[in-house]
């Protein structure tokens, strides 16, 4: 995931995790799948962001049974209410910052 | 769970499920990318974990340091000698130079000293105390104990001045006489120091006023030895030579009075003084100097102007008794010390042994850090497979370098806590070596400032020996270790040890001399004591005769073939040296004559087999009515009389100007064959023999000398009767045979030889080890070379020579670097030696053959190794 911006990804994994629960692997699919592998997470990134926003108090988890006859365990992440906040946060700075870029970037269309 | 092991099933799991998509595990890997990477990535995140981190480095440590058992003996061991001998000593050092008295405020006190030279005026009928030099200025610290009174009630410069002087008694309680040490403190002593009690109460001023009961303050370590710490002698009387006292308290520990390395038993208030001091402590005789004064300077007032106040007041005392001064004479300055750490006594006295003892440990400190770098340096490159192995799967240089010094600082911790259970008997043994066989009194424990400085000595090395090897075998490109910095620590380490074995070798050959000094007289078969019978109230006429009674007793004990009684013992320490004049000599410019007086009764040659060279001995005819004589030694008329026949002359104690007050014309009779006096270690003197029944001054201590037919000690209990049959409050201390007194004379110059030869040799041993470690390595690494050598021709014993002379390189080079080393160095030691140079080319000589002999055998194994080496194997070698 080249040159995406410092802290793009952390919002990333947390709008993923608004869905609901989700191991590592599912978060990397889901990105990867929904930007149409534009956005290809790599896992150098994907888990140290997990482990420092669980620190932070924005993601819990918990490990469960998944998989074919429930047998293999994966660690699933989900959001907390400190992490909607963070999500929400995030979501209107990025929106701020998406239009200031649309502005300059195209600048006709306003009016 | 453990964080690792969760991160572990996280990624695996994740693994599995991309296996699942990808179809293979292969794929699945190659997808994910560097596991390793992603987990100390992540590891990062989790904040505390360099702490973690920590641990593990540490059980990897331990793992390492376990599989190569005997690396960590050698490294284990050289650290516990170097971090052990460094904490005995500064608990020593804190003890003698850094640590506070245990009062308030120490560093407000001030040690009270007055000039003592021939151009100042004091004229004393008796001094008793200690002179040092400050700055150049020689000072006395005894003053009279009206001065005292005079500078506590008329000095605001100080909130407290107290006072205090010590003295032998024979303490009796339980029904048991034993000597004890004691000190005459001022009332104000505890509550001006400001010194609690640890049990019951201190002494008070008014504990100290006429007609008060007397009262008497234990130090804890005779409340200990005495009285094993029973808490009811608190409150019960004992007996103080006659006079019944009050024991009325206990102090800490830490308290024993203001002279580190002075033992004291108990503390009395100087109103005891009449009735238990010796006959020269005088309350009211301005012209008796015996009591040492500190005192508490307000805060804001200069040590000058105090000095200055002190100064006029003294003057005004010394004035009233002896005039205005008389020649060029002034009244004394005075010199205020500071007094925080008590009177400093033992470190001017032993500041060279001090010193020296303060290099040796440091000494071996560094071989012990030079050789543990070798041997990392040695270590790292066997490893250097490892690491490289390590680098290339990404694990960064920081990370390993961490790591190394983390094994570093498990061999540093492990050293300092070995060394710190070594630094006890190591402090013994220093106790022993500086004080000599005295009993000490010395806070020297191992406290929790020792373990600081240990902490930090460990801390120290840790980086001195674990930062170059770490950094250097974690260099990236590795190639072959260059081996030149080994090659610098080992030569650096044999010049060290050459250092520490030159220094045995003067010490040893010191001792050699000692043992086999000739002393001028008869040390075999005679046992000496001392006693004091003034503290039991003798005086004038009945003193003398109380002690010519104990002299006919022990003169009658079977087996005794002849006694003696003199003042001074010999080899006991103390002497009595006076100033003297004889008319008709002309005084060189200024010429301070003075001899060293030994008061006797007249069997003293004789029993202590003096050889009369000329004239006459001393005889019982020389009574009190008698006209004076004196016999002198041979040092006395090398040094005063340009080798004139000294027989006939008249000499005056006292100096021209200021003769002794009813000093007698003393007629030189006979002359005496050189002995020793004080100790065997300083030659004989200029001596005069007198006869103390010519002596109108009192004798405090005295001391008996009996020549036995028996070995000595089986007439010891028939001494200890005969003097308690005189008269049992009167007690006897240091009865031991002149023999002990020779051993003893020399124990710390055993002690230092021992101590010194021990660390010598054991570093050479590790010097050799470094060298071997070394080797090794160079054959290890040059088999190829050595292999095509042999191959084209070379004889085997040209493959060992080429591993010797290298060796023989670092040896010559270590041996170059210490030889100028030590000569630079054991100039300072000249005054410890005796009937030896520092430059003593024996002493040099023994110990570079002795590094090069260890030298070469340590070389010997790598090289016949070289020699073995196969040409066909070592060609196929890598």
């Amino acid at each position: 995931m080249p040159n995406l911006l410092q802290g793009t990804l952390d919002m990333l994994i947390l709008r993923t995790l608004q869905l609901g629960p989700a191991h590592g692997h599912q978060i990397a699919k889901h990105i990867q799948r929904t930007t149409e592998d534009v956005l290809q997470i790599e896992h150098g990134s994907l888990y140290p962001a997990l482990h420092r926003l669980e620190r932070k108090g924005w993601l819990a988890s918990k490990w469960e049974t998944a998989g074919k006859d429930q047998k293999r365990e994966f660690k699933y992440y989900r959001l907390t209410a400190a992490g909607k906040k963070q999500l929400a946060a995030e979501e209107s700075k990025w929106k701020q910052l998406a239009g200031a870029i649309a502005r300059v970037m195209w600048p006709a269309k306003e009016g | 769970m453990d964080r690792e092991d969760d991160l572990d099933r996280e990624l695996k799991s994740h693994l599995d499920a991309e296996a699942e998509e990808q179809g293979s595990l292969d794929a699945a890997k190659r997808a994910f990318g560097n596991v390793t990477r992603v987990k100390e990535d992540v590891r990062a995140t989790w904040g505390w974990t360099s702490l973690e981190r920590f641990a593990q480095d540490l059980k990897y440590a331990a793992r390492v340091l376990r599989r190569s058992p005997g690396f960590a003996a050698i490294a284990l061991f050289s650290l516990t000698l170097g971090i052990g001998a460094n904490t005995a000593l500064f608990s020593l050092l804190d003890a003698v130079l850094w640590k506070s008295l245990p009062v308030r405020d120490p560093r407000e006190l001030r040690i009270l000293t007055a000039e003592q030279s021939p151009r100042t005026w004091a004229p004393v009928m008796n001094y008793l105390g200690y002179g040092h030099d400050v700055n150049g200025v020689h000072v006395g610290d005894s003053f009279s104990y009206p001065s005292y009174r005079m500078f506590r009630d008329n000095l605001p410069q100080f909130s407290d001045l107290v006072a205090f002087a010590g003295s032998q008694f024979t303490l009796t309680a339980n029904g048991a006489s034993e000597a004890a040490s004691g000190q005459f403190v001022s009332g104000n002593y505890f509550t001006g120091l400001g010194a609690p009690a640890l049990a019951g109460r201190v002494m008070l001023p008014e504990d100290d006023g006429p007609g008060a009961p007397y009262v008497a303050v234990l130090t804890y370590q005779y409340w200990e030895k005495r009285f094993g710490l029973d808490p009811g002698i608190i409150g019960r009387d004992v007996v103080i030579n006659r006079a019944p006292v009050r024991v009325v308290g206990v102090m800490p520990p830490a308290f024993q009075g203001l002279f580190p390395g002075r033992a004291v038993d108990l503390f009395v208030p100087m109103s005891l003084v009449p009735s238990a001091a010796p006959a020269f402590y005088r309350l009211n005789d301005p012209s008796y100097w015996w009591v040492e004064i500190f005192g508490r300077l307000r805060p804001h007032v200069s040590d000058a102007a105090a000095a200055e106040a002190v100064r006029a007041l003294l003057a005004r005392g010394i004035e009233a008794y002896a005039g205005p001064p008389q020649g060029q004479r002034q009244f004394p300055p005075i010199v205020l010390m500071p007094g925080a750490s008590g009177v400093g006594l033992f470190r001017f006295t032993h500041a060279t042994s001090l010193a020296v003892l303060a290099a040796v440990a440091g000494m071996v400190l560094l071989i012990a850090c030079a050789n543990l770098a070798n041997l990392l340096l040695a270590r790292s490159a066997a490893r250097r497979r490892e690491i490289a192995v390590r680098l290339s799967v990404g694990a960064s240089r920081g990370r390993l370098v961490r790591q190394l010094l983390t094994e570093s600082l498990l061999l540093a911790a492990l050293g300092g806590a070995l060394g710190l259970l070594a630094a006890k008997p190591l402090l013994r043994l220093i106790l022993r070596l500086v004080a000599g066989p005295v009993p000490t009194s010395l806070d020297a424990r191992l406290d929790a400032r020792s373990l600081a400085f240990t902490l930090g000595a460990s801390l120290l090395t840790c980086v001195l020996f674990g930062i170059l090897p770490a950094w250097r075998s974690t260099q990236p490109k590795g190639g072959t270790p260059r081996l030149r910095v080994s090659r610098i620590l080992v030569a650096a380490q044999v010049a060290l040890s050459l250092l520490l074995l030159v220094g045995a070798g003067l010490f040893v050959r010191t001792l050699t001399r000692l043992m086999h000094a000739d002393l001028g007289f008869r040390p075999e078969r005679i046992l000496t004591f001392q006693t004091d019978a003034t503290t039991s109230g003798y005086e004038g006429v009945r003193l003398a005769q109380f002690y010519e009674r104990i002299e006919e007793k022990l003169r009658a004990i079977p087996g005794v073939a002849s006694a003696t009684m003199s003042e001074q013992g010999l080899l006991r320490g103390s002497v009595n040296n006076y100033n003297f004049f004889m008319p008709g000599r002309t005084m060189k410019p200024r010429e301070f004559a003075s001899a060293y007086l030994l008061y006797c009764s007249d069997p003293f040659l004789f029993t202590l087999q003096i050889p009369l060279l000329a004239g006459r001995d001393l005889a019982p005819s020389d009574g009190p009515e008698a006209p004076a004589v004196a016999l002198v030694n041979e040092a006395f008329i090398r040094k005063y009389m340009d080798g004139q026949n000294p027989i006939g002359r008249i000499l005056y104690l006292g100096n021209s100007e200021r003769p002794r007050l009813g000093a007698p014309p003393i007629q030189i009779v006979g002359i005496a064959k050189d002995a020793h006096y004080s100790s065997v270690r300083a030659d004989p003197p200029p001596t005069a023999y007198l006869p103390y029944a010519q002596e109108q001054r009192h004798f405090g201590q005295v001391t008996f000398a009996i020549r036995t037919d028996l070995p000595p000690l089986t007439v010891a209990a028939a001494v200890r009767r005969a003097v308690a049959e005189t008269d049992s409050t009167v007690s006897v201390a240091g009865l031991e045979t002149m023999d002990q007194l020779v051993s003893d004379s020399t124990s710390s110059d055993r002690l230092f030889a021992e101590l010194v030869s021990g660390f010598g040799l054991m570093e050479a041993l590790l010097a050799a080890l470094g060298l071997y470690g070394v080797m090794a390595c160079t054959v290890a690494g040059r088999t190829q070379e050595i292999g095509i050598r042999l191959a084209l021709g070379s004889s085997a014993a040209g493959a060992r020579w080429l591993v010797l002379r290298e060796s023989l390189t670092m040896v010559i080079a270590g041996l170059a670097l210490g030889v100028p080393l030590a000569l630079a160095l054991t100039r300072y030691i000249r005054t410890m030696l005796y009937g030896v140079e520092p430059n003593d080319v024996g002493s040099y000589a023994v110990a570079a053959l002795l590094m090069a002999a260890v030298g070469a055998a340590a070389a010997w194994i790598p090289a016949r190794r070289a020699s073995r080496v196969d040409p066909m194997v070592a060609l196929r070698y890598e």
